[in-house]
């Protein structure tokens, strides 16, 4: 995410055994900027010239014949085991080399199914270290170091090269004839053959030759399988597209087919001259309008501006993050704040009335000695007990009425009192909480009957009458005959006038 | 080491704007969240106080208009228990005096009269009061009073006069019992008949208010 770089802004520095010639967009157009050779003038040259322009992000690509591959069984590893184990390897492969590469592409099938690697270098790198020196001493970031080997992966497929799990492509440069085995779509060796002028002219047979010698050299180091046919791709804008149609290319060919890349993209010089297009310069384009060519050989020394410039955007994106979180969690406060001054600004508004209203009350609010909710208590209180008071007068009244209607009756004693119907409280508790009952105590006797039986039925008449007065219950204490039978009756049965005496017990509730 | 140290040193300095930038950023960044947040929390603070004066100045109002309404209506009666001494501490002398008026008015025996020591239990509010200062308490002192009678009238006579004095009377118990007496004495001026009433002289007092005494 962080290393994306515009397409006008990317450069493809390619090293081959002339010198370095620095490729960049101009209007769309892939155009070779400038060049250098090999010479100290010209590194001082590529100086001033990476000096004078913006530095923009390259891309170095080495078309060397230096560059050797090895592809061997290690032992499955992970983690840092596997990058000490690739590590130690390289040195024992490729001792000393600064430019140099392990990449796992498999695993055995059987045995100990060890992981396939291939391990690749570019064995002379003195002048690819003064080209990079010069990049790195102007703070240039470098992308990644490549080759076309790697470089032609992504090319083969966008344009159709892989017909089959085996494919050899076959390149025509500047600095000589590539070819490259590709093994389901991965690298596994590539080489240079330089071509003199004169075989520039019999390049059909050299490609042919060439190809019959690379199955054999696979076969040998058991990258092809003796029997597997191989697919020829030839890419160079020096041929007609039929030139290999009658090549007897011999066993082990299943197709030879070329490809003119002319046909896909321009390219021309810094003055605008057109140049032939090669399929080196399909990379270089693909490169600078899709994806930049994966770093191969580059070690962190030489990609460290471009680390660095990666480190800066990320620096950036985080002071960003760090700025829109910021205002991310502030804006909910501030405007929830916003809403607490406009409630508040609300409440102030409806309080000022009320102010107005407490104070004109306050004005008329009488001084008063005792509290207001205990002047209440105390009228209630009275209220609520006043209410409930009764008088003897009111029982002796209704009593009188009914002994004056029983001139038998004789009243020596009435005891009238009012009792707590609670015996848990005390009577001033019982009054508070007019728990009361009217209590009336009557004794007296029946006189005028000789009868024992209709001295009886006297009182009870008595004691009906009693009880016609409203909420009220009569209860005998002490009768002049005892009916019950586990009662001791005493009495004379004779000639004299019996005087029935009673106790009765009169309850009424309040 | 020191090749690290070197190296560390120069990616440092080319990264130290980024750095600077990044400081700045979380500067700003946690100056803006100090501020909202000091900013909401002052907002809140204000916010609080104007609710809670709100809400204050709301119960006192209701507080005050409750308040007239309870002296608008009880007001009068409230005064009538001050006048009557209801509401205040007992006059025993007064009484005796109210007594002793009774019995010349109606022409009575001589009365023994009997006033017993103060009982006292306190009124509780009807709801669970905060802010109250004073509490009731209900006295009461018994008062036993022996009437002897020519007549049951004149035990009429005396309750009806007595009981409409403007006390607070509560009358507990009356008992009339018949005194013994030969034939010659039924027509003579003496006590036919004896009433002991005793009565609850009850009386409202004001104190200051103790929360133990009351449980809610």
């Amino acid at each position: 995410m962080f290393a994306k770089y515009k397409p006008s802004e990317r450069r493809v520095v390619l090293m081959n055994f002339e010198g370095v010639a620095i490729y960049g967009l101009c209007d769309g157009v892939l155009t070779q900027l400038l060049s250098y050779r090999h010479e100290d003038e010209d590194f001082e040259g590529f100086r001033s010239y990476l000096a004078s322009v913006p530095r923009t992000p390259v891309t170095v690509m080495v078309d060397s014949i230096a560059e050797d591959f090895i592809v061997e069984s290690v032992a499955h590893t992970r983690f840092t085991d596997r990058k000490n184990l690739l590590k130690r390897k390289l040195g024992q492969h490729f001792r000393g080399a600064e430019f140099a590469s392990a990449m796992i592409f498999g695993r055995e099938k059987s045995g100990r199914k060890d992981d396939r690697v291939l391990f690749s270098a570019l064995t002379k790198s003195d002048l690819l270290s003064k080209w990079i020196k010069c990049l790195v001493l102007e703070h240039v970031p470098i992308v990644s170091v490549t080759s076309p080997a790697y470089a032609m992966r992504d090319m083969a497929r966008e344009f159709g090269f892989y017909t089959a799990p085996d494919v050899l492509l076959v390149n025509w440069e500047e600095s000589g004839l590539r070819q490259t085995f590709f093994k389901n779509e991965k690298a596994l060796f590539s080489r240079l053959i330089p071509v003199s002028d004169e075989q520039q002219e019999g390049l059909v047979e050299l490609v042919r030759v060439s190809s019959i010698q690379s199955k054999e050299y696979l076969e040998r180091n058991e990258l092809l399988a003796r029997d597997e046919d191989l697919d020829v791709h030839v890419i160079t804008p020096k041929l007609s597209d039929d030139a290999f149609d009658y090549v007897d290319m011999g066993k082990g060919f299943r197709t030879v087919q070329h490809h003119n890349p002319n046909k896909q993209i321009e390219l021309c010089s810094a003055s605008g001259e057109m140049m032939p297009v090669t399929a080196l310069m399909l990379c270089i384009y693909r490169s600078m309008k899709a994806e930049v060519m994966q770093n191969v050989y580059g070690p962190a020394s030489a990609l460290r501006f471009h680390h660095l410039i990666l480190a800066k955007r990320f620096i950036a994106i985080c002071s960003l993050a760090v700025v829109t979180l910021g205002v991310l969690f502030s804006v909910p406060m501030l405007v929830d704040a916003y809403d607490r001054q406009a409630h508040q600004r609300q409440l102030d508004s409806n309080t000022a009335p009320l102010q107005l209203l407490y104070d004109s009350l306050l004005e008329k609010l009488p001084k008063t000695e005792l509290p207001p909710l205990t002047m209440a208590l105390a009228v209630n209180t009275y209220n609520n007990i006043s209410q409930k008071l009764h008088r003897p007068i009111d029982m002796m009244a209704l009593v009188s009425q009914v002994v004056n209607n029983s001139p038998a009756i004789d009243l020596n004693a009435f005891e009238w009192s009012q009792v707590t119907s609670n015996p848990s409280l005390g009577l001033l508790d019982s009054v508070l909480q007019s728990q009361l009952e009217v209590n009336v105590e009557l004794r007296g006797s029946l006189l005028g009957s000789k009868s024992h039986q209709d001295s009886y039925v006297q009182l009870q008449s008595f004691m009906g009458s009693l009880e016609s007065i409203p909420e009220v219950t009569v209860t005998p204490v002490r009768l002049h005959i005892a009916k019950e039978p586990e009662s001791e009756v005493s009495t004379t049965i004779g000639d004299e006038v019996l005087e029935a005496e009673f106790d009765l017990n009169i309850r009424r509730r309040i | 080491m020191k090749a690290f140290n070197e190296n560390f040193k120069r990616t440092l300095s080319w990264l130290k704007w980024s750095v600077l930038a990044f400081v700045v950023s979380l500067s700003i960044s946690g100056g803006l969240l100090a501020t909202a947040s000091h900013y909401r929390n002052e907002a809140q603070r204000r916010e609080i106080s104007a609710l809670s004066n709100y809400d204050w100045l709301s119960d006192e109002v209701a507080t005050i208009e409750k308040s007239l309404e309870i002296i608008e209506t009880h007001g009068q009666n409230y005064r009538q228990l001050v006048a009557s001494s209801i509401l205040g501490e007992e006059n025993r002398v007064a009484l005796l005096e109210d007594i002793r008026i009774i019995r010349e008015r109606h022409k009575l025996f001589p009365l023994d009269v009997e006033i017993k020591e103060q009982q006292r239990v306190v009124i509780p509010y009807p709801e669970n009061l905060q802010e109250v200062d004073e509490q009731l308490s209900l006295r009461g002192s018994l008062v036993q009073v022996k009437i002897p009678m020519l007549h049951e009238y004149d035990l009429t006579r005396f309750l009806n006069d007595f009981l409409n004095l403007d006390r607070l009377m509560f009358t507990n118990n009356c008992t009339v019992t018949e005194a013994i007496l030969n034939e010659e004495d039924l027509l003579d001026l003496i006590e036919h008949q004896v009433a002991i009433c005793d009565f609850y002289w009850l009386t409202l007092q004001r104190e200051p208010f103790n929360p133990d005494e009351h449980s809610y």
